[in-house]
């Protein structure tokens, strides 16, 4: 199935993970996940199933002010 | 000043006390090194930054982050370019879980040209976040009201603008500021934006603010490590002279060498 991650679309086996997601886009943590716009906390990264067109949103540190 | 450092007379951030009335940015610096000898010869002990999506292949992320660690100071993420109040209250979970900490500085931007706060967005993003037990220190203008709205709800710290992000023009309503302060005495108010020389923060302190946030005027400076010191003992100097009371204000000249017996005296006019 087709998923997109930061924008872009990855091919991901059915029922994957975020985990497992993360993993195959090569994530490096620390980081945190946002689901169709919505935080989704590292405890559930290995339970949360993804389905078709789900976007995801690897977010980690940068500068700030 | 041993004064200074007194457990009283420290930096109060919902409970959290500090020596340095600084609290610096982590962005626009010349290199990374530059950023941290910066922020080390500032003083800071606070500092921010941000959220973005991670692209695996650059690494300067994660090089960021370790440089960042280094310098062992407390961390204040932002929710910096958020214009909703579910963006931001997202921005703030993901800061708190990757970060560590309750503290966010909660920035929703209302118009893109002066990147001037969003208030109603903000109060309710305010609201949902300190339900659910964050410490939220909101970027504000100087708005008497949406002060009040904050601090009703629960925020122990306000930082109000001196000038919009970016323009180093200091603090264009002095009047609006001190209204701020003489209103909410008993709330940490960190002047946050538009600090561009040091006697702007200065400036600040000496209203009786209890600290400044910034980040350009040090980043962009020729020399940041130079003008981060320069800061660091303006902002002394003017919480010195908040402390010491300054002097009242008048109209008419008034001779500081006394006249009496002066063997001129009958030259007045």
């Amino acid at each position: 199935m087709i998923i997109f991650i930061n924008n872009e679309a990855h091919e991901v086996a059915e029922s994957s993970t975020i985990h497992e997601a993360a993993k195959l886009f090569g994530a490096k943590p620390p980081y945190a996940i946002l689901v169709n716009d919505t935080f989704l906390p590292l405890s559930q990264h290995n339970h949360f199933v993804l389905t078709q067109d789900d976007r995801v949103e690897v977010i980690s540190a940068i500068q700030g002010g | 000043m041993s004064n200074e450092h007194s457990s009283k007379n420290r930096l109060n951030i919902y409970g959290t006390k500090l020596n340095s009335r600084l609290l610096i940015g982590s962005s626009m610096y010349p290199s990374p090194y530059v950023m941290q000898q910066a922020i080390r010869t500032s003083g800071a002990e606070v500092v921010t930054l941000s959220l973005s999506r991670q692209n695996p292949q650059a690494s300067g992320g994660q090089a960021f982050w370790e440089s960042i660690q280094s310098l062992g100071l407390l961390l204040l993420p932002n929710t910096a370019g958020c214009h909703s109040v579910n963006d931001a209250v997202n921005m703030a979970r993901m800061s708190r879980e990757l970060f560590q900490t309750d503290w966010i500085k909660l920035e929703l931007v209302g118009d893109d040209y002066n990147l001037q706060p969003d208030p109603i967005a903000l109060v309710k993003a305010a609201e949902i976040l300190l339900s659910e037990g964050f410490k939220v220190l909101p970027y504000c203008t100087d708005d008497l009201v949406i002060a009040r709205h904050l601090v009703e709800l629960g925020c122990e710290v306000l930082m109000p603008w001196g000038s919009p992000i970016g323009t180093g023009k200091g603090i264009l309503n002095p009047y609006a500021l001190q209204a701020l302060r003489d209103r909410f005495p008993d709330v940490t108010m960190i002047v946050d934006s538009g600090i561009g020389l040091p006697s702007h923060a200065s400036q600040s302190l000496e209203m009786g603010m209890d600290a400044v946030l910034l980040n350009t005027a040090v980043a962009k400076a020729k020399y940041p490590l130079l003008m981060g010191l320069a800061f660091s003992k303006a902002i002394e100097a003017g919480r010195s002279a908040y402390l010491a009371g300054p002097m009242a204000e008048r109209t008419a000249a008034s001779p500081s060498t006394p006249t009496i017996d002066s063997p001129f005296w009958h030259q007045s006019t």
